[in-house]
């Protein structure tokens, strides 16, 4: 559907109409599961998550500003949710505790040594690194990195300043780095045990 | 190097959201700095791994099911779908069943299963009487054991022979105009059943079809519609308006036939006139000198002797053909002797096939008006699994492989849905396989329970149209699993049409190519049919369910 489309839709929806609201419920739903899914790391509690985020969009419609573009508005309802729920699981405890990392930490590991190390092989570690990575930092890389949503709406959908955004980020992918490094170190380090053994 | 910007400048760079000023700021560093020229393009690299890693998850999660159905609707998806199908299923058994006991027409009392028992024991010795008697008839036992649709499935076999010696049109054009040409087996059924034996006597009329089966059968009066019998020894001296099928350890025909006659048995003789086709397979055949087949004749046996006059084709594979009457126009054999009496007559070509450049025996006096020529049909027929050495092999799999391609094209954009169900674990498949199981047999039973009731003759005929496209479909929807789990263990991402294209057509290369491979490409045709059936049909349940389960959101 297109944005003319949809915005008529969400007007319809936003006089009522439960029917075009289900239409807005079709149009997204995939997207949404793919958040969620991402945010909280299993199909379950993502296939909850969406029917949830749904009616909270559904109860929030009212607040909703027609004027902006629906889907990320919707996206960071599914989000925020997540992180509700990873809190409420207590799953994720340092969520909104500022991140014990410090900046020489994060400056330790060059950008690089990523690329170097996810030369192909790699990726399945990369895409448990996204697993692990706190929610804080995991919803704005997944708005950025998968919606491709740009700083502003990221910043609006999440609630920080536009420069936040960049600290979340470049925060979000230095802890990537040091997670996949340390995931090719245990990895090397295991083989060179089994080597012993042998 | 002291210089240098944080590494927080040139990340927010290279997502393309620095401000003016600071874009001014690295730009001016990043020409005198080869290093921090390294550090951003490894991050513009980074940014494209992990938008790609976090794509590449996104498939997987596209492929999984229970996206369409969220899962505060699963649950209820399980008891919305639950209920209604068990509501349904003993809906339909306790519908049928009255209907059997009660409602049909007292001839249609054969359908009922329980009515069978004679039947039941018939066949199965006709099985191990065929087995033993004639094992090139093998093939046809299979057709016995599907009692209801023996009708077509014998027309299918005989037919498919002839697809072979005349060419692949020749099979569709066969089964349309086998289904269009016989008189609709529309009448109601009168059914006789008896251990002993029965008769039509030369002065009764049956103004219906009718449906017999006896020790011994006799027909010397009139039937208005089809027959169908099914005896030890069946003797055929009256007149069918309609076709007849016949099967039986001894068949006799010198009665008339208004439409085709399709027979299997120990022993077929013809004297009488079939004035459209037959369609046989005996182990000894004989159209008598008398016997008459106005149309085409397609023959499969032990001995064949064609005495009689065919009006049109002859296609016949056997162990013996001998020919002395008159073939209206083309006659094709394949047979392990072939042997031309003087008064024989073939008025157009002569085709047959001879094992071992073994040459056919032409007596002096026999007349062939065409050209007569050795096709290589035997060795095709004895070397069945090798197509891989015939050119129209390659051609067919092409024309097939571009039309399925287009059709899953087609499919895609119209309801993607359709390619959503998931194979990812052994239970998956076993669902699928246990689905298209039950729908293989299934769907044609319902059909030709449609068929049989006069009402229903609209919904079988659609139904017959739509269980096609599904057969069809089945592999074009296995090729696409099979593709895309091919793209995805090779590393090639990427989304929308052309990706799907790209695995569509690599999944049917693989699917088509396994299919007929040597010695298992059989089993796998099987398999690949029936597990594809079973995903359309838990598409077609889910898409229901999603339909019912998106209520929830209005």
């Amino acid at each position: 559907m297109d944005e003319q489309a949809i915005k008529l839709i969400v007007d319809r929806a936003l006089a009522g109409d439960g029917a075009a609201f289900a239409a807005l419920f079709r149009e997204y739903k995939r997207d949404v599961y793919c958040v969620c899914r991402r945010m909280l790391g299993h199909a379950e509690s993502a296939e909850d998550a969406v029917s949830e985020s749904f009616l909270r969009a559904r109860r929030a419609l009212d607040g909703f500003d027609p004027e902006q573009p629906f889907r990320p508005w919707l996206i960071s309802i599914a989000g925020h949710h997540c992180i509700d729920q990873l809190r409420r699981k207590s799953l994720e405890s340092r969520i909104f505790s500022e991140s014990p990392m410090e900046e020489s930490q994060l400056k330790s590991i060059a950008p690089s040594a990523l690329v170097r190390i996810l030369a192909m092989e790699e990726r399945q570690s990369l895409g448990r690194a996204i697993e692990v990575l706190p929610a804080r930092y995991r919803l704005p890389l997944l708005l950025r990195y998968f919606e491709d949503m740009d700083y502003e709406a990221i910043a609006k959908s999440i609630g920080v300043t536009k420069k936040q955004v960049g600290t979340l980020l470049f925060r979000a992918k230095a802890l990537l780095r040091a997670e996949v490094e340390s995931m090719a170190n245990q990895h090397s380090n295991g083989l060179r045990v089994g080597r012993r053994k042998k | 190097m002291k210089d240098c910007l944080p590494d927080q400048l040139y990340s927010v760079y290279v997502d393309g959201e620095s401000s003016a000023e600071d874009i001014r700021l690295v730009e001016s560093h990043l020409i005198g700095c080869e290093k921090c020229r390294g550090v951003i393009l490894a991050l513009g690299d980074e940014a494209i791994v992990i938008a790609d890693v976090l794509h590449d998850r996104h498939r997987l999660a596209d492929r999984n099911p229970v996206v369409r159905a969220p899962a505060r609707t699963r649950a209820k998806g399980l008891a919305i779908g639950l209920g209604p199908t068990l509501a349904i299923a003993a809906l339909l058994v306790t519908v049928l069943g009255w209907l059997l006991e009660t409602r049909l027409p007292a001839g249609t009392s054969w359908m009922n299963p329980m009515k069978w028992i004679g039947v039941y024991e018939m066949i199965f010795d006709l099985i191990f009487l065929l087995r033993d008697r004639a094992p090139g008839l093998i093939e046809f036992t299979v057709a016995l054991g599907a009692m209801l649709s023996v009708a077509s499935i014998l027309t299918f076999l005989v037919s498919a022979i002839s697809r072979l010696l005349l060419g692949t049109s020749a099979l569709l054009l066969l089964l349309t105009a086998s289904m269009f040409t016989s008189p609709p087996v529309a009448n109601a059924f009168e059914s006789r059943t008896s251990k002993g034996d029965l008769e039509v006597a030369m002065d009764e009329t049956v103004e219906e079809s009718l449906f017999i089966s006896a020790e011994v059968v006799s027909i010397d009066g009139t039937v208005d519609g089809d027959l169908v019998v099914l005896a030890e020894r069946i003797v055929l001296r009256g007149v069918v308006h309609g076709n007849v099928f016949a099967i039986g350890r001894e068949v006799e025909v010198s009665g008339v036939i208004d439409g085709s006659l399709h027979t299997a048995g120990e022993r077929v003789t013809i004297e009488g006139e079939v004035r459209q086709n037959l369609y046989g397979a005996a182990e000894t055949m004989t159209l008598h000198e008398r016997g008459r087949i106005r149309r085409d004749v397609t023959l499969a046996g032990e001995s064949v002797h064609m005495d009689g006059s065919v009006g049109r084709d002859l296609v016949s594979t056997a162990e013996r053909v001998n020919i002395r009457g008159t073939v209206g126009r083309n006659a094709s054999t394949a047979s392990g002797r072939l042997t031309l009496h003087g008064n024989v007559r073939i008025v157009g070509d002569l085709e047959y096939s001879l094992p071992d450049e073994a040459e056919p025996e032409i007596m002096s006096g026999a007349e062939i008006g065409g050209e007569t020529t050795a096709g290589d049909l035997l060795q095709k027929l004895s070397r069945p699994v090798n197509r891989w050495a015939n050119g129209h092999f390659y051609m067919r799999m092409t024309v097939f492989l571009v039309s399925a391609f287009l059709v899953g094209m087609v499919l895609q954009v119209l309801r993607p849905d359709v390619f959503l169900v998931d194979l990812e674990t052994s239970s998956d498949f076993l669902r699928s396989m246990g689905y298209g199981a039950i729908g293989l047999v299934c769907i044609p039973i319902a059909l030709i329970l449609c068929f049989v009731t006069v009402v229903g003759i609209p919904i079988g005929v659609i139904g017959v149209f739509l269980y096609v496209t599904i057969l069809l479909l089945s592999v074009i929807v296995v090729a696409s699993v099979v593709g895309t789990s091919i793209a995805a263990s090779a590393g090639f991402e990427g989304e929308g049409l052309h990706a799907f294209g790209m695995s569509l057509l690599v999944g049917l290369l693989v699917v088509v190519i396994a299919m007929n491979l040597p010695f298992v490409g059989g089993i796998l045709r099987l398999l690949v049919v029936m597990v594809g059936v079973g995903m359309i049909i838990i598409a077609a349940i889910d898409a229901w369910q999603h339909r019912l389960g998106d209520g929830y959101a209005g």
